[in-house]
């Protein structure tokens, strides 16, 4: 039972300071990144985009990621979606928001970050992705809010939230295709110059999405009432394998576009990552460390019987999450800015600071998702412990008042038992000498 | 379970997203409100009513540089053009802030270079800059329209406008851009500090603005009165002007042409040209003293 666990849990508050701790000390590396510059990050003018956005790049396909169970559910009214739906679309505002978070912090002159509102410039990327990502982050507070407040009411939600729902499915493809934009509209970067960019990004969201879903489901599963039925499981398994498998197919279309037709513009950038280039060879690790991990994950998740072993599938989709955030979450965004405009390749160094501000957006969005299905509960098993206390009072007094009401009932009906009999009794007497009196006078 | 419980702690829920919707909102007004007073697009647009549709360029004779001294030449041109738009000097290449600056014919003409080029076009040192592309990608992408183009051709810069983000960096294909990582006022030169053009801040892109505050003034950007006749100044889409007539005489190039954002940087190759376009040593320097504030070299 949930409020058994919760309430007093050495590991949940042990987790909730830890985040604390970290959202702390991201907190501060922040004021320490806005009193000194980005120089206190590893970009360079000449790889002007580091870890911050790819970390943007990453967590909006996260988010989006919630249509692969929003579309069952919603448009082929696939029923054992149900419970997953809201969990859903709670990791999608999680994720915008720390999506959001390291675009804030990835900006040089953050104080002026409503610019884009005061000065609305429909020609530039930046700004139709600043209008579906806080369209799409509306519409999932929306969503969630009256869904929770039915759920509250104990009816279904209103006809317009359905509607709502609906709408989601093509703002969430539409928050990836536009961020897969800023990259692909680059003439000037021809690792990211490639139509294909978009498809690339929602397949490996809809595979690192939907795992990290299932893994979080697990974790809540193992400390909460929340339930997530076996078939709902393999269902989503089988989402994250097509996605996957999409994924790197994706990949390897690049990989021969770019060594087949050998244009130096389309190999270098992809020989960086998976050769390393004149010695320069720091994002080699992640690129095979990445294919690894993704091979595994994707013959755990295409046999059958080790899909559905639950610790291997935990190893699976922990593989696929972890691959798809090196390529995505790293690689993707550093490796866009080699060759630079001289030929020459510039390496990006990490910079302490900046780790630790990252860490800390990820503990903001850890923070939200588990008040969300953490604090929210303590409190409410507080509340309805005491509303039960007043419940059971009340139902006592109303038995109390039941047995007294049949007490009474009964010595109503003894009485009126005791007048019927008397009644009878009397009847029975009149009519006797009624007889008698019949009898006498006849004789 | 009960159904009371149930509800509970969806209210809580509930009023959990109101708060966080509401902290939300909050801090990103809060925020706006250290936006500095900035001037309108209108004002800016009725500035500039006054100029006629033109597309200004350069046209820089590297044959001619070399012949005056090449890198050495060109690094005093440089001095000039960072001395007088109080460019920070940041040692850190990583970091450092150039408005213009040299490359190889290799680097500069990665597209076109050959294995096998001729020593004196493998020597020359490339000023590289801002194209004032005639389709800049940077304005294109700018979310704020803190880049823009003028009806003159010349690419702007608001720096009071930029939120630096860096789009515009990403989307240059000449790498003409320089974000400010740190404050730059204490990497400028106090003693060689030029009073009249404004110093940025930490946290804004910045580049060649092909001196636009002389060109109003009817004057013409600093480097070309830096280097002695070798960088012609004018308006390509005039023929008669002097440019057109440099580029109509002699054999020219251009960056990355193929990526269609026309740039608007000649690089021409004929050193015969120092003889016959004008240029003499008794002229000395082409400098407007007026203009050039104490500290320009």
């Amino acid at each position: 039972m949930l409020e058994k666990v919760f309430k007093g849990s050495k590991l949940y508050y042990g987790w909730l300071l830890a985040l604390l701790v970290l959202i702390g000390v991201g907190v501060l590396a922040y004021i320490n990144q806005l009193v000194n510059g980005l120089q206190l990050t590893g970009m360079s003018q000449d790889v002007n985009w580091g870890l911050y956005i790819a970390q943007f790049t990453f967590f909006v396909g996260v988010a989006a990621s919630g249509v692969m169970v929003a579309i069952p559910l919603y448009l082929h009214d696939y029923k054992e979606y149900g419970p997953v739906i809201i969990f859903g679309e709670f990791m999608a505002v999680a994720a915008v928001l720390v999506a959001l978070l390291n675009v804030v912090v990835d900006v040089g002159y953050p104080a002026r970050l409503f610019n884009v509102i005061l000065y609305p410039t429909p020609h530039s990327i930046l700004f139709w992705d600043m209008v579906v990502l806080s369209s799409y982050l509306l519409v999932n507070i929306i969503i969630g809010w009256t869904s929770i407040a039915a759920e509250r009411k104990g009816t279904k939600p209103a006809h317009w939230v359905h509607v709502l729902a609906i709408i989601a499915i093509p703002l969430a493809i539409s928050i990836h295709t536009v961020t897969a934009f800023i990259y692909c509209g680059n003439v000037g970067r021809p690792f990211w110059a490639s139509a294909i960019v978009a498809c690339r990004f929602l397949a490996s969201a809809f595979a690192a999405g939907p795992a990290l879903l299932l893994l979080i489901s697990f974790i809540m599963g193992k400390f909460t009432d929340y339930k997530i039925s076996d078939k709902a499981v393999d269902t989503i398994a089988k989402t994250v394998a097509y996605a996957i498998l999409a994924n790197v197919f994706f990949f390897l279309l690049e990989v021969f576009t770019a060594f087949y037709g050998n244009s130096p513009h389309h190999t270098e950038p992809l020989a960086y990552i998976l050769f390393g280039v004149h010695g320069h060879n720091q994002l080699v690790p992640f690129m095979w460390a990445a294919a690894v991990l993704i091979v595994i994950g994707i013959v755990i998740l295409l046999v059958k019987k080790w899909r559905q072993t639950r610790e291997l599938l935990i190893v699976a989709l922990l593989c696929i999450f972890l691959g798809c955030w090196m390529d995505k979450g790293i690689n993707f965004v550093l490796a866009g800015f080699v060759p630079n405009s001289f030929g020459e390749i510039i390496d990006y160094v990490p910079h302490p600071n900046e780790i630790m501000v990252i860490a800390g957006t990820f503990a903001i969005g850890a923070f939200v998702l588990t008040l969300r299905e953490g604090i929210a509960q303590p409190a409410a098993v507080a509340f309805s412990e005491a509303t039960r206390e007043a419940a059971e009072t009340q139902k006592a007094a109303e038995m109390e008042e039941a047995v007294e009401a049949a007490k009474a009932e009964k010595a109503a009906r003894e009485a009126e038992e005791a007048r019927i009999a008397a009644e009878e009794e009397a009847r029975r007497k009149a009519e006797e000498e009624a007889a008698k009196a019949a009898e006498e006078a006849a004789e | 379970m009960t159904m009371q419980q149930h509800s509970e702690r969806s209210l809580t829920r509930r009023n959990f997203v109101k708060a966080g919707a509401l902290a939300c909102a909050t801090g990103l007004f809060a925020l706006n409100g250290c936006t500095l007073e900035e001037v309108k697009n209108s004002q800016l647009a009725s500035e500039f009513q006054g100029i006629e549709n033109k597309q200004y360029g350069l046209a820089i004779n590297v044959s001619m540089l070399d012949a005056l001294g090449g890198q050495e030449f060109i690094d005093t041109i440089i001095a000039t053009c960072h001395s007088y738009h109080n460019v920070p000097k940041i040692d850190d290449p990583k970091k450092s802030m150039d408005w213009i600056w040299t490359q190889s014919y290799e680097e500069a003409f990665s597209d076109i270079a050959s294995n096998y080029v001729d020593e004196k076009t493998a020597s020359y040192a490339y000023p590289v800059m801002c194209n004032h592309c005639t389709d800049p990608q940077c304005v294109r992408v700018c979310p704020t329209q803190t880049t823009f183009k003028r009806p003159d051709g010349i690419v702007m810069m608001d720096y009071h406008r930029c939120i630096g983000c860096r789009f515009c960096m990403s989307a240059c294909p000449y790498g003409a851009r320089s974000f400010n990582f740190m404050d730059p006022r204490p990497y400028v030169d106090k003693n060689d500090m030029n009073p009249g053009y404004p110093t940025r801040s930490k946290g804004v892109v910045e580049k060649c603005t092909l001196c636009y505050e002389l060109i109003d003034k009817g004057s013409v950007p600093v480097c070309v009165q830096a280097a002695y006749g070798c960088i012609t100044f004018g308006d390509l889409t005039d023929e008669n002007s002097e440019i057109r007539q440099v580029l109509s005489q002699a054999f020219s190039i251009r960056r990355r042409v193929e990526l269609g954002t026309g740039p608007n940087v000649y690089y021409i190759f004929d050193d015969s040209m120092l003889y016959t376009n004008g240029f003499t040593n008794d002229e000395g320097p082409l400098f407007e003293e007026d203009l050039l504030m104490e500290g320009g070299e």
